[in-house]
C-alpha cells in the first residue's frame, strides 16, 4: 500500500502515512500549517503578499519568516523551537518538510498523503533533491501558524 | 490545439481537479481566478468551470 512511497524515495525507510490522499494543499503548505490551499510562488497559488514570487531558496526563507521562522544550522530538536527542512533540486525547490515536537518529521507527497518520517534524509534523492536550509521558530511565538 | 483544447480540459477539471489552471491560463491569456483564492482548488475549479459556461466552452 505503500509502495508507490518507497520507490518514490528509495531512502524512505522508517515512516508511517498519515493522511489520505488530498490534492488540497501541497508540501509548503502542509510545512506551514495550512492544508486548505496550495502554497507556491506562482500565479495559481496562495504565497505571502510580501514574498517574491520566486522559485528561490531566499523567497521561500522570506515565506516562511512571514511565520516566524529564521534560519538555522541543523534539523537536530531543539527544546521551545519547531524546524523546517527547505530542499533543492537543480531546477528549485523540490520539498518543504515540518518537523514534530516529537523530532520526528511529517511531510505531504505531492498530491499524494501525508507521512510521518525520521528524518528529512530519508526523502533526499532524485524527486526533491537535498536539503539546503533549515528554519526554526520558538513554539508559540507569534504569530504562530498559519491557518490558511 | 489552443483553444479547442479548453472543453477537454474544463471536463477533466471538473472530473478531477488535476493541475490544469496553468495550461488553461496560458490558452486562455485570463484567469478568472480572484486574487484570495489562489491555491484553494475548489474555489480555483469553480471559478474556471463558470468561466467556462460564461464563453460556452462547457454546458
Amino acid at each position: 500500500m505503500t509502495s508507490h512511497l518507497s520507490s518514490l524515495f528509495p531512502a524512505l525507510r522508517d515512516f508511517t502515512v498519515t493522511s489520505s490522499q488530498d490534492i488540497g494543499y501541497n508540501c509548503v503548505a502542509w510545512a506551514a500549517g495550512a492544508d486548505t490551499r496550495w502554497w507556491w510562488p506562482n500565479a495559481d497559488s496562495y504565497w505571502p503578499p510580501e514574498v517574491p514570487r520566486e522559485n528561490s531558496v531566499s523567497a521561500f526563507i522570506q515565506a516562511f519568516g512571514t511565520l516566524g521562522y529564521e534560519p538555522c544550522g541543523d534539523g537536530k530538536l531543539e527544546e521551545g523551537f519547531e524546524k523546517v527542512a527547505i530542499y533543492r533540486v537543480s531546477t528549485g525547490i523540490g520539498h518543504v518538510a515540518r518537523q514534530l515536537p516529537t523530532g520526528r518529521w511529517t511531510s505531504k507527497i505531492g498530491q499524494l498523503e501525508d507521512i510521518e518520517h525520521a528524518s528529512p534524509a530519508e526523502l533526499e534523492g532524485i524527486e526533491y533533491g537535498t536539503v539546503v536550509q533549515f528554519l526554526r521558530r520558538a513554539i508559540g511565538e507569534p504569530p504562530g501558524v498559519s491557518t490558511d | 490545439m489552443g483553444k479547442y483544447a479548453i472543453p477537454l480540459i474544463l471536463h477533466d477539471l471538473g472530473q478531477t481537479k488535476a493541475q490544469w489552471f496553468l495550461a488553461l491560463r496560458s490558452i486562455a491569456r485570463e484567469s478568472p481566478v480572484e486574487p484570495k483564492d489562489r491555491g484553494d482548488v475548489d474555489a480555483m475549479t469553480n471559478a474556471w468551470l463558470d468561466w467556462g459556461r460564461k464563453y460556452r466552452y462547457i454546458d
